[in-house]
C-alpha cells in the first residue's frame, strides 16, 4: 500500500510541481506583495493598501460597474444560450451551420469583432440608421453614457456561441425516452423543460452560469479597445483600474485590487455552490 | 586653376573644419597620456610595426607610440595627400617640400611601415632600420582608383574603414555616405603588380586581418538597418572572407542588446594567433571567440549609445590592445584587464555627451559602462536598477518625460543632498532647476540638461516680403491665430510662395504647441490641470477660426536654404543653435492671455543614483564631474547664472589664422605680380577678405549679447515642466481625442469634457 502510494505521488509529482512554481508560490507571493509599501525596499504596511486601494473614489466605481456589467451580461446569456440550444437540439437539417455560426464570434479575435462593432454603431452606423428609419435621434452609441449598450451586446454576441455548444451537448445526452414518456403521460413543452430537462442538465447549467460569471467579471478586451485606458465612467472597470496602476508600477495596488476581487467571486461562487447543494439536495429528496 | 585652388582650399577647409579638435592626444582605458601637441592635428591613418603604433595626421606628422611605454615620439614629417584630389595637385604640394614622403595612408608590409598616396597610387617604405624617417619609393605603383571619389570637376580621397596588408595584398573597405545613402567599396591591391580588384561581394562593410588565406569580414546593409515589416532592429554578420574567391562564410551575428541594431556594432580586428575578433558596440569592446562563437565584454571605452555609431573608424589589434583612430584622437584600450574583469560603473541613457565622454579621460582606472537599451517605462527601469546583474548605478533621465517624481517616492533615487562635492557644485546653479527636484528639502537628482523651445519668426521674410513691421508681430496666441485666419485674404494672392512653416500638419503643430504652453502655464501657476476653462475655452475658439485646410500644402519644404515663416522648434537654450538658410528668425513669445507674461516650458535632464548601488563612490564622482563639465555652449551657462564668460568658436582663431596668413601672402603676391596676374589675385584677395569678415561674424557659439538676452529676458519665463499626470497616463487615449478634435468630430464642448474627465480619473488612480 505504501508503495503504491509513493508510485502515485511520483506520477503526480510534476503536475504539482508545475502548479506549485506557477500558481501556489506566484499566488502567496502576490498575497505577501499586498502587504508591502512596493519601495524600493518594499517594506510591510499590513492591511494599508486594502484600506486605501478601498477608500479610492475609481477603484469602487470600477469595481461598482464591473458587478454591473457581469450581472447584466451573465444571466442574459444562460437564458439565450439555453434557448438557442434547445432549438438546436434535435437533429435538424442545418443545425450543423447555426452551431458553428453561433460559435463563429467566439473563435474571432476581439480586435476584429470591434471593427465591425464600430461600423455598426458609429454615428453613421447600422444601428444609427435604423433608430432613424423608426422615427427617432441618432444616439452616439460610442460615446458617453450610451457606450454601454454595444459594449453588453458585443461581449454577449461573442460569448453566446460557446455556451451554445455545452448546453447541446448536455441537452442531446437527455435520453430522447424521458420525452417520449412523458408526452404519453400528457405533459406538455414547459412541463417537459421543467421536469425533464433541467434536472437532467443542472450539472451543466451550473457549469455554464459559472463560466459566464467568471467571463463576465473579466469583461476588458471588449471595453478596452472601443474606450481605451480611459473611457467614459460608466465602463471603467476593475481591470481598467488595474492595467493602468500596472502601466504605472503601482504593483501594490494591482495585487491589493487582485485579490479584494478575488475574495469577491470566491464569496460569489461560494454562495453559488451552496444554492446549488440545496437545489440538488430538495431534487434528490 | 583659380577655381581649383578655390575648390581645394574650400574641400580642405570642410574636412578640417569636420574633423577638427585636440590632435595626436591619447586617450587610453587603463594608461592616462596627456595631450602634447597643438591641438590642431587630427589622425589620418594608423598602422602598427615592431610592437609600436603609427600615426600619420592630417597635417602630415608621422608619430610612434611605444605601446611597451606608452611613450609618445615624433618620427618626422610627411607630406599629406588626404586633401589633394589628383596627382597635379600632389606635383604641385611637392615642389614646396620635395623630401618630404607623400601618404594619406599608411600600412604594414613584412614588418615594415609604408605610406601611400592615394591621389597618385605612390607607396614609400618610411622607415630605416632603426625607425628613423627614411623615404623609399616602392615599385610598381599601385592602382588605388577605388581609393578616390571622383566628381564632376574634381575628385577627392575617401577614408576607408579597413586597411592593411596580408599575402602580399592591400585589402581596403570603404563606406561612403553620399545624398542617395551609404556606399560600400572594398578590394585588394596586389603589391607585387599594383593591380586593383574590387570585390563584388555585398555590403562588405569592414574587413580584418586572419589566417590561412582567409579575412574575417563584417557584411551590414547600412540602408537597411531595420527590418521593414516589422520594424526590428537588424544585426551585422560576421565571417570568413576568402579574396580568391570573393566569396563569404557566414558565422553568426555580431550581437548586441542597442536600439540601433547593426549599426551599433563596428570596427572589427582581430587577433588571429588568440583567434578572437574584437568588435565595438556602444560603450563596449567585445572579445567573439571565433571557434566557440562566445563573446564576452574586453574592455569598455567610456563612450555613450553612439560610441560606435561611426562608419569609418580604422581599428587595428595590437599587442593586447584595441586601437581606433577617431576623428580628433587615438584611442588605446587595453584588452581584458583585471580591472575590466571586475565590472564597471553602469549608466543608463547616455547616448554619448562631453560631459559623459570627458569622466573616462578624467578617471581611466574606473570602468564606465552605458546599458544598450533605452526605455521610459517605470517598470523597465525599476527592474533594471534592482537586477541582480549589472544593475544601473546612475541614471540620465528625461525629467519632464520620465516618472523620476515616481522613482523618488518609490525609494529609488539615492538622496544627494548628502554629498558635499555636488552640493557644493549645486550651489552656484540657478535653484529654480533644483527646486523641483527636490522633496521633503532634500535633493534627489541634479539637473545636467535643459532644453527649452519656442516658435521663431523670420524677420527678413515678415518685414522685407510681407511688408509687416515688427510692431505688427502677434504677441498673444488670440493675435497669432488671428493673424493665420487673415493669411489667405491678405498675403495668399501676393505670397503664395511663402511656407508658413517647414513641416506639415501645419494645424496640428500650432494646436499641440498651445496645448503645451497651457499646460506650462497651469503648471507655473500652480493649478491643477483642467480644460474646461474660459481660458482654454476662448483659445480653443480663436484656433478654430482658423482653416487650415487652406494653409497647409501637405508637404515638408526640404530645400533648406528656403526660410520659412514660423519654426515652431527655435531653441533657446542652446545658443549655437543652427540656422540651415539665410534667415533672421527671431524668437516670438506668445502669451495665452491678454496683457499676461509667456510662459516657456523648459524640459530637465537629470542624473539620479541608484541607491542599491555597490559603486557609491564612483557614482558620485561621476555625478560631480558630470555636472562641472556640462556643455559650453549649453548648460554651463543656461544653469549657471554667474557662468558669464562668451564662448568663442573652436575653429575661429585657427581659420582666422590661416586665412589671413593666406591674404598677406596674397598682397605680397600681388606686390610682385604682373599686371595680367592682378586682377585674378585682387579676386582672390576680395574672397579672402570676405571670409575672414565671415569668420569675424561667427566668432562666438555664444556671445556676450545672447548670454545678456539670455539672463535679462529669456530665464524669467522658463518654468520646468513636471511630467503631469496627463503625460504620465495613456497619452494615446488624449491623442485620439485630439485627433477627433482637430477633425472636428467632436465638438469643443465635448473635447474639454471628454479631457477633464480622463484627467480626473488618471488623479484618482494617483491617490
Amino acid at each position: 500500500m505504501f508503495h503504491r502510494k509513493k508510485t502515485v505521488w511520483l506520477y503526480l509529482a510534476p503536475g504539482l510541481l508545475g502548479l506549485l512554481a506557477f500558481y501556489a508560490i506566484p499566488f502567496c507571493w502576490g498575497v505577501w506583495f499586498s502587504l508591502t509599501d512596493g519601495t524600493i525596499d518594499n517594506r510591510f504596511v499590513g492591511f494599508a493598501n486594502y484600506l486605501r486601494v478601498w477608500q479610492n473614489e475609481i477603484f469602487q466605481l470600477g469595481l461598482k460597474n464591473t458587478i454591473e456589467l457581469s450581472l447584466l451580461c451573465a444571466p442574459v446569456i444562460f437564458v439565450l444560450s439555453f434557448i438557442l440550444a434547445s432549438m438546436l437540439r434535435k437533429h435538424v437539417q442545418g443545425d450543423g451551420f447555426f452551431r458553428n455560426a453561433l460559435l463563429m464570434p467566439y473563435l474571432m479575435p476581439s480586435a476584429a469583432l470591434l471593427i465591425i462593432w464600430q461600423l455598426m454603431f458609429d454615428y453613421g452606423g447600422v444601428m444609427n440608421r435604423v433608430v432613424v428609419s423608426l422615427g427617432m435621434e441618432r444616439v452616439f452609441w460610442l460615446e458617453g453614457a450610451a457606450l454601454r449598450t454595444p459594449i453588453v451586446l458585443l461581449y454577449i454576441w461573442k460569448n453566446l456561441g460557446f455556451s451554445v455548444v455545452i448546453f447541446t451537448a448536455a441537452l442531446q445526452a437527455v435520453p430522447e425516452s424521458l420525452y417520449e414518456y412523458a408526452s404519453l403521460e400528457g405533459a406538455g413543452y414547459f412541463k417537459r423543460e421543467l421536469y425533464i430537462t433541467l434536472p437532467q442538465i443542472l450539472p451543466t447549467a451550473f457549469l455554464v452560469l459559472v463560466l459566464a460569471m467568471v467571463n463576465a467579471f473579466k469583461i476588458f478586451k471588449e471595453v478596452y479597445f472601443i474606450g481605451g485606458a480611459y473611457p467614459v465612467e460608466s465602463v471603467y472597470t476593475l481591470q481598467h483600474y488595474m492595467n493602468n496602476k500596472f502601466a504605472k508600477l503601482d504593483y501594490q495596488d494591482v495585487t491589493t485590487a487582485a485579490y479584494s476581487f478575488a475574495v469577491i467571486v470566491i464569496v460569489l461562487f461560494l454562495l453559488l455552490y451552496r444554492t446549488k447543494s440545496v437545489r440538488q439536495g430538495s431534487s434528490a429528496a | 586653376m583659380l577655381s581649383r585652388k578655390i575648390v581645394v582650399l574650400l574641400v580642405a577647409l570642410t574636412l578640417c573644419v569636420g574633423t577638427y579638435s585636440p590632435a595626436l592626444a591619447i586617450s587610453t582605458f587603463s594608461v592616462s597620456f596627456s595631450s602634447t601637441e597643438a591641438q590642431e592635428d587630427p589622425p589620418a591613418s594608423i598602422a602598427a610595426a615592431n610592437g609600436a603604433l603609427y600615426v600619420l595626421t592630417t597635417e602630415g606628422r608621422l608619430g610612434r607610440i611605444e605601446l611597451s611605454t606608452r611613450e609618445k615620439t615624433e618620427v618626422g614629417k610627411c607630406l599629406y595627400t588626404g586633401y589633394l584630389g589628383d596627382a597635379d595637385q600632389v606635383a604641385k604640394a611637392k615642389e614646396e617640400d620635395p623630401l618630404a614622403p607623400a601618404a594619406d595612408q599608411l600600412f604594414t608590409y613584412e614588418g615594415k611601415l609604408y605610406g601611400l598616396c592615394s591621389a597618385t597610387g605612390e607607396w614609400t617604405r618610411l622607415l630605416d632600420d632603426v625607425g628613423m624617417l627614411s623615404p623609399v619609393p616602392m615599385e610598381p605603383v599601385l592602382d588605388t582608383l577605388n581609393l578616390m571619389q571622383k566628381e564632376e570637376d574634381f575628385s577627392y580621397v575617401l577614408t576607408p574603414s579597413s586597411f592593411f596588408v596580408q599575402d602580399d595584398r592591400l585589402f581596403y573597405t570603404i563606406l561612403s555616405y553620399s545624398m542617395n545613402g551609404a556606399t560600400t567599396i572594398a578590394g585588394q591591391i596586389d603589391l607585387k603588380t599594383g593591380e586593383n580588384k574590387g570585390f563584388q561581394t555585398k555590403n562588405l562593410t569592414e574587413l580584418a586581418a586572419w589566417k590561412d588565406g582567409k579575412l574575417l569580414c563584417r557584411i551590414f546593409d547600412e540602408a537597411n538597418a531595420y527590418n521593414s515589416q516589422t520594424g526590428e532592429v537588424l544585426y551585422a554578420q560576421y565571417g570568413l572572407f576568402d579574396p580568391e574567391t570573393d566569396s563569404f562564410e557566414a558565422l553568426g551575428e555580431l550581437g548586441n542588446g542597442s536600439i540601433f541594431g547593426g549599426m551599433a556594432s563596428t570596427g572589427i580586428c582581430a587577433s588571429p594567433d588568440a583567434g578572437t575578433l574584437y568588435y565595438a558596440v556602444g560603450s563596449r569592446i567585445m572579445g567573439l571567440s571565433i571557434a566557440t562563437g562566445e563573446s564576452h565584454v574586453s574592455a569598455y571605452t567610456g563612450e555613450g549609445m553612439y560610441g560606435s555609431l561611426s562608419g569609418n573608424a580604422q581599428t587595428l589589434f595590437v599587442d593586447g590592445y584595441y586601437v581606433k583612430k577617431g576623428y580628433d584622437e587615438i584611442q588605446l584600450y587595453a584588452l581584458d584587464t583585471d580591472a575590466v574583469r571586475g565590472g564597471a560603473l553602469r549608466i543608463f541613457g547616455e547616448f554619448g555627451s562631453d560631459a559623459h565622454k570627458s569622466f573616462s579621460q578624467a578617471y581611466p582606472d574606473i570602468p564606465v559602462d552605458v546599458g544598450d537599451e533605452y526605455t521610459n517605462q517605470l517598470d523597465k527601469l525599476t527592474a533594471a536598477m534592482v537586477s541582480e546583474s549589472d544593475p544601473y548605478d546612475v541614471l540620465l533621465l528625461d525629467f519632464s518625460y520620465m516618472p523620476v517624481d515616481k522613482l523618488q517616492q518609490k525609494g529609488y533615487c539615492m538622496e544627494l543632498s548628502q554629498f558635499p562635492e555636488i552640493m557644493e557644485t549645486l550651489s552656484q546653479m540657478d535653484p529654480a532647476f533644483t527646486a523641483p527636484l527636490q522633496a521633503d528639502g532634500k535633493l534627489y537628482a541634479v539637473p545636467v540638461g535643459m532644453n527649452a523651445t519656442t516658435f521663431s519668426v523670420d524677420l527678413k521674410i515678415w518685414t522685407e516680403e510681407l511688408g509687416l513691421s515688427e510692431d505688427d508681430l502677434p504677441k498673444t496666441y488670440a493675435e497669432f491665430f488671428d493673424f493665420l485666419g487673415h493669411w489667405e485674404d491678405d498675403f495668399a494672392d501676393d505670397h503664395g510662395d511663402v511656407p508658413l512653416v517647414r513641416f506639415s500638419p501645419i494645424g496640428d503643430i500650432f494646436f499641440s504647441l498651445m496645448l503645451q504652453d497651457y499646460m506650462t502655464y497651469m503648471q507655473s501657476r500652480g493649478e491643477p490641470l483642467r480644460f474646461d476653462t474660459e481660458l482654454m475655452r476662448r483659445l480653443l475658439t480663436a484656433n478654430e477660426q482658423v482653416d487650415y485646410t487652406g494653409l497647409d500644402s501637405g508637404e515638408t519644404v526640404r530645400d533648406w536654404n528656403k526660410g520659412v515663416l514660423f519654426d515652431p522648434t527655435y531653441s533657446l537654450s542652446q545658443f549655437n543653435y543652427y540656422n540651415y538658410y539665410d534667415s533672421k528668425p527671431t524668437p516670438l513669445f506668445l502669451s495665452l492671455e491678454e496683457g499676461g507674461t509667456p510662459v516657456i516650458g523648459a524640459n530637465l535632464s537629470v542624473l539620479i543614483i541608484n541607491p542599491k548601488t555597490q559603486r557609491r563612490e564612483q557614482a558620485v564622482l561621476y555625478v560631480n564631474h558630470y555636472l562641472q563639465n556640462l556643455a559650453k555652449a549649453g548648460e554651463n551657462i543656461t544653469l549657471f547664472p554667474d557662468h558669464n564668460e562668451p564662448v568663442e568658436n573652436q575653429y575661429y582663431a585657427r581659420n582666422q589664422r590661416d586665412l589671413q596668413a593666406e591674404l598677406d601672402k596674397q598682397n605680397q603676391l600681388l606686390e610682385a605680380a604682373e599686371e595680367s596676374r592682378q586682377a585674378e589675385i585682387k579676386a582672390e584677395i576680395s574672397m579672402l577678405e570676405e571670409r575672414i569678415a565671415d569668420i569675424e561674424k561667427n566668432r562666438y557659439d555664444v556671445s556676450p549679447e545672447q548670454i545678456a538676452q539670455f539672463r535679462e529676458k529669456i530665464a524669467p519665463m522658463l518654468f520646468i515642466n513636471r511630467q503631469s499626470v496627463f503625460l504620465s497616463g495613456n497619452t494615446s487615449e488624449l491623442a485620439k481625442l485630439f485627433e477627433q478634435y482637430m477633425q472636428r468630430a467632436i465638438t469643443q464642448d465635448q473635447f474639454v469634457k471628454e479631457l477633464d474627465q480622463r484627467l480626473r480619473m488618471m488623479e484618482l488612480e494617483e491617490q
